[in-house]
């Protein structure tokens, strides 16, 4: 008969710790092999095992004289057995021993009679085989051999436990170098990144007394002239004495001493004495106790931009007064038109003419009228921005506005409408709504001449932005009329550049369109194509949903 | 037919102002700068007072806001030709009045000048006496 063993009381936490040691289908292993190879010699057994015992079999980690088994059963295994005594399990003869007498082993291949098997019990206890032997006549160990047979078990225990340190610490620093390798990938990147900076970047010591440079990236070299061996563990403050004065020096140190940042915009000098225009923002790096560790210095050179918004500035300034200018020139002719107005009408009134000279006063009283709205377009352009602080619904005005503009449109003129987009308030004036439209849809009727389709579309769209792109109502107005070349467009929004027979225009439409919409905050674009007509966009931002 | 003060100070504008209205039946009376004006509203009860915005010493909008206190049952009409330092809008709707009872923006017609004065002269009874009710 076969008696299956009995299975271990802490069998599942004895599998775990087997599982932990990730030995089970490991390679063979020197260490092991050369403990049971002794074990044949020193015993003069034919075959000596390490044999781990798993859920379902015992499989050897080591073994000799059983070539080709790597494990069998763990039914029919002896060290299921041998893992559940204390000390040494011996079977002097098999044959003999009811456990064992009809075991597929001991009745067939390999044909045991002999088995000692010690067991190997790790130092929390798990006792999770045996380091055995096998002979195939029967044996008797002598108490000496009983001895070094559990040294033998307890060296292979002690190579199993080292053998887990090992891979351990193998896992634990492969862990360690990827940490590593991430890490200064990052540093790499980082360091790339501020590398090819279009911003002059330093970083200063505030550790230090002298506060020593501690890096420069090339865009430094390229602003200032000075090479990184000039400027690299040099004192920061030193440094920047040279490129921005003393004083403005001094003053940065004691707001990062602070811990303050601060920007400026100061004329700043390079190695080779030139001078720039430096937009230079110092920031203090502070330690978790809120003490200065480090300086950060950006610097970046405005010169052009600074020139670019002076000439803005400059432009603007030179509207405003010319606009002035128009105003004061506007009242003192309307003053003149007046009289004229008024007394010839009533010499024609009053039947004062020949017949040729009544001819003659009507055309001076149509130039007369030519002449005041002439005036007008130039007080509106010349008036001064204000904010409407009135809401409307777009659609809404752009309906009631639109009916307006469209009124006098020659007969031979489509007008094709499309009004899309949720519902939005926009502020702004109604009359100046009204200015934009009615010029625009004019402009677009004097290039039909009279015939062709005006497309007028509203929608909405973003205002573009780098920093906050915001809602806008789209305006388009497309005609099929003559177009512009790129000349005429150039100067499209230029005061008193017309394309228009003398007398009737006054080449302030489109400016004074532009420049009501720029009083909105919107912005204005025109495509054209000569002979393939106009679109003038126009987005209007949205001052809030409905 | 109705007396009516014009205070201008361009003669050309004042002259043909004048001949205008005489011709349209009306009493007229001239001044040529906003005191002048008002030392005439003060001796006489008009019923419509023109007046210029934009004058050398007292501004039409003196003249009218003090006209207007002194003599209620007046009628007060702006003209202008915009402002010279700034421009003023001419010629759009929702522009103030400048405290008249309305305004006409120069270089005007002479049938919207009769059209506007024979109308501020009929609302005249009604808006003469508003403490009356």
């Amino acid at each position: 008969m076969t008696q299956p063993a009995a299975i271990p009381d802490n069998e599942s936490a004895r599998i775990a710790r087997l599982r932990m040691l990730e030995i089970l289908d490991s390679d063979p292993e020197a260490m092991f092999d050369s403990l049971t190879r002794m074990a044949s010699e020193i015993f003069d057994v034919p075959i000596a095992l390490v044999s781990l015992v798993d859920t379902g079999r015992q499989w050897f980690k080591s073994s000799i004289g059983l070539p080709g088994v790597t494990e069998t059963p763990r039914d029919i295994a002896f060290c299921s057995h041998a893992i559940l005594e204390p000390g040494i399990m011996e079977v002097p003869d098999a044959r003999l021993d009811a456990r064992f007498s009809a075991n597929p082993l001991v009745t067939g291949d390999p044909g045991i009679r002999f088995y000692a098997g010690a067991p190997i019990i790790l130092s929390d206890s798990s006792r999770l085989g045996t380091f055995c032997l096998i002979d195939r006549t029967p044996k008797k160990l002598s108490t000496g051999q009983r001895t070094i047979l559990t040294e033998l078990a307890g060296a292979v225990s002690h190579a199993m436990e080292a053998r887990e340190i090992a891979a351990n610490a193998r896992e634990a620093k492969r862990q360690l170098e990827e940490e590593l390798t991430a890490i200064a990938r990052r540093s790499h990147l980082l360091r790339a990144t501020i590398d090819s900076c279009p911003i002059a970047v330093t970083i200063a010591d505030m550790t230090m007394p002298d506060a020593p440079v501690l890096y420069m990236n090339p865009m430094y070299k390229t602003l200032t002239g000075y090479d990184a061996g000039e400027v690299v563990g040099q004192d920061c403050h030193f440094l920047a004495s040279k490129i921005i004065g003393a004083e403005t020096a001094s003053m940065l140190r004691r707001k990062i001493g602070s811990g303050e940042q601060a920007e400026l915009e100061i004329v700043a000098h390079r190695k080779d004495g030139s001078a720039f225009l430096s937009r230079l923002i110092v920031a203090p790096v502070l330690g978790e106790d809120g003490e200065v560790l480090a300086c950060i210095g950006l610097q970046s050179d405005i010169t052009l931009e600074a020139q670019r918004r002076d000439a803005n500035i400059q432009q603007r300034e030179k509207m405003a007064a010319l606009g002035r200018a128009m105003g004061g020139i506007a009242h003192e002719i309307n003053n003149m038109l007046q009289p004229v107005a008024l007394l010839v009408q009533d010499a024609i009134d009053n039947d004062r003419m020949s017949a040729e000279g009544m001819e003659h006063m009507g055309i001076v009283l149509d130039c007369t009228r030519n002449a005041r709205n002439i005036m007008g377009d130039i007080l509106a352009f010349s008036r001064p921005p204000s904010r409407a602080g009135e809401f409307h619904e777009v659609s809404v005005i752009f309906k009631e506005v639109l009916a307006l503009a469209i009124q006098g449109l020659a007969k031979g003129i489509t007008v094709n409408l499309r009004i899309a987009g949720p519902p939005a308030l926009i502020e702004m004036n109604r009359t100046k709504f009204s200015q934009i439209l009615v010029n625009l849809v004019n402009n677009a009727a004097a290039a039909m001449g009279g015939a062709g389709t005006l497309t007028i579309q509203l929608d909405e769209d973003v205002l573009p932005s780098l920093t906050l792109p915001r809602k806008a109502a789209r305006l388009r107005i497309s005609d099929t009329g003559c177009g512009m070349d790129a000349t005429t467009l150039d100067r499209a929004f230029e005061p008193f550049f017309t394309t228009k027979a003398i007398g009737q225009g006054t080449g302030l439409g489109l400016p004074l369109v532009y420049t009501l919409v720029q009083e909105m905050g919107g912005v204005i674009k025109l495509e054209s194509v000569p002979g393939d007509g106009t679109t003038i966009t126009i987005l209007i931002p949205i001052a809030k949903e409905i | 037919m109705a007396s009516i003060l014009v205070i201008e100070d361009v003669p050309p504008v004042l002259l043909s102002l004048r001949i205008i209205l005489a011709g349209g039946g009306h009493t007229v009376t001239c001044a040529t700068d906003g005191l002048m004006g008002l030392r005439l509203l003060t001796e006489t009860a008009f019923d419509l007072v023109i007046s210029d915005i934009w004058m050398p010493g007292l501004s039409g909008i003196d003249v009218i806001g003090r006209g207007r206190a002194q003599s209620p049952g007046t009628r007060f009409l702006a003209i202008t030709g915009g402002n010279p330092n700034s421009g003023v809008t001419p010629g759009v709707a929702n522009v103030e009045k400048f405290g008249a009872h309305a305004v006409l923006f120069k270089p005007f017609e002479k049938h919207e000048l009769l059209k506007i004065v024979s109308a501020l002269l009929a609302q005249a009874p009604a808006a003469a006496a508003p403490a009356c009710g």
